[in-house]
């Protein structure tokens, strides 16, 4: 699961979720790369404001009431069936998002 | 159809744009001229173009320097994106509608569309972005124009959860797409505009993937599903499943890109002050 980390709050240890290409798609870092306070200085050289690195935050820190309650409201609002592998991606997505957001209003 | 006839042109630093743009023999500082009458717009054409979003290494210190490495064609569509806020800048908060929400949704559905199109490897991306962006005019013409009676559609819409379009067409008798599709021409925007609007919602143009109405069709649905935002209206749209068979976006897009899209979306209410 990706997380989008600020390019002033990288830390040592976290790593690189995805490969980091210049506009004109050139490599500049490789996805699984090990970053670190240095990367700091670099990131601000190449005027990147921030990147996706892997995060353990998983989902079961998500309450699963949460996610019952917002898997029943997608539904009510929806008048079609997700059944292709990307429709299904984005409703497990929605899902995940709408009850995250609600656990930390309730937090 | 006679507010669409007395509604405002377009800022003129559009127009300029587009009229200097016409001339085969521009040069870039013809078209930094014209941005630089505006100085609003000029001041947020730079942030823009330094923003992760359009994702250059190199700090952009000029107007003169933002059309030389963005390019005119992306700068236009950035000074459109602009001139229609601006436009909309009057419409009011009420109890169905909030306009920070309204323009986050947009922002959503320009980050989706830009995503995919990355995806998907379509050209310009950054071309959808704007179109995401932009694809709410219809009803923000709504909410200027007859703000209580839209205030009861959207209200209706709710409580029957019933498509916003169906409950326009009723109470008004024409739809925010179609309201769309006449202010595209009334300012004569490119075509794609127009195809856009008028197949927003079905996302194929006379049955074919088009890139902007195909891939802002997938933003406008996904923005709706994931709530990010508000677009007026609670009822999400159905994908039309005819355009997923015709594309292969990675079938995990979303899982992958949900970060980056909340990030973009709050880079572009910063970037914007929305």
């Amino acid at each position: 699961m990706p997380k989008y980390v600020q390019a002033d709050k990288i830390e040592d240890g976290m790593i690189l979720y995805e490969d980091l290409t210049n506009r004109q798609g050139y490599l500049m870092l490789s996805k699984g790369m090990v970053l670190g306070i240095k990367h700091k200085k670099v990131f601000q050289t190449w005027n990147i404001q921030g990147v996706l690195v892997e995060s353990e935050e998983d989902d079961l820190e998500i309450d699963p009431q949460f996610v019952n309650d917002a898997k029943i409201y997608l539904e009510s609002l929806m008048s079609w069936q997700c059944s292709l592998p990307l429709e299904l991606d984005l409703f497990d997505t929605a899902i995940k998002n709408i009850a995250k957001n609600e656990q930390n209003i309730a937090k | 159809m006679a507010k669409i006839k007395d509604f405002p042109t377009l800022p003129t630093i559009y127009t300029k744009l587009v009229d200097v743009m016409n001339n085969p023999y521009c040069t870039i500082d013809d078209i930094a001229n014209v941005i630089a009458t505006d100085q609003s717009s000029a001041i947020k054409i730079l942030k823009i173009s330094n923003s992760a979003i359009y994702g250059h290494t190199k700090r952009i210190k000029s107007v003169s320097e933002a059309v030389f490495i963005i390019g005119a064609r992306e700068i236009k569509a950035i000074v459109l994106t602009l001139a229609i806020m601006k436009l909309f800048e009057g419409a009011k908060k009420n109890e169905n509608f909030d306009p920070l929400e309204f323009w986050e949704f947009s922002f959503a559905v320009g980050s989706i569309s830009r995503n995919l199109a990355i995806n998907l490897k379509l050209p310009n991306p950054e071309d959808l972005f704007v179109a995401g962006i932009i694809h709410g005019i219809g009803k923000l013409f709504l909410i200027i124009g007859i703000p209580d009676l839209y205030s009861n559609i959207i209200s209706a819409s709710k409580l029957k959860k019933m498509d916003l379009r169906e409950v326009e067409k009723l109470v008004i008798g024409i739809t925010h797409s179609v309201i769309a599709q006449l202010l595209a021409e009334k300012w004569n925007l490119p075509m794609d505009f127009g195809i856009l609007f008028e197949n927003l919602y079905s996302g194929l143009n006379r049955g074919n993937f088009h890139n902007y109405a195909s891939v802002v069709h997938i933003g406008l649905v996904s923005a709706s599903m994931l709530k990010i935002g508000n677009s007026c209206t609670e009822i999400i749209p159905a994908l039309n499943k005819d355009l997923l068979a015709q594309v292969d976006i990675d079938p995990k897009f979303f899982s992958k890109n949900i970060e980056l899209i909340k990030k973009e979306v709050i880079e572009m209410r910063m970037l914007l002050s929305v």
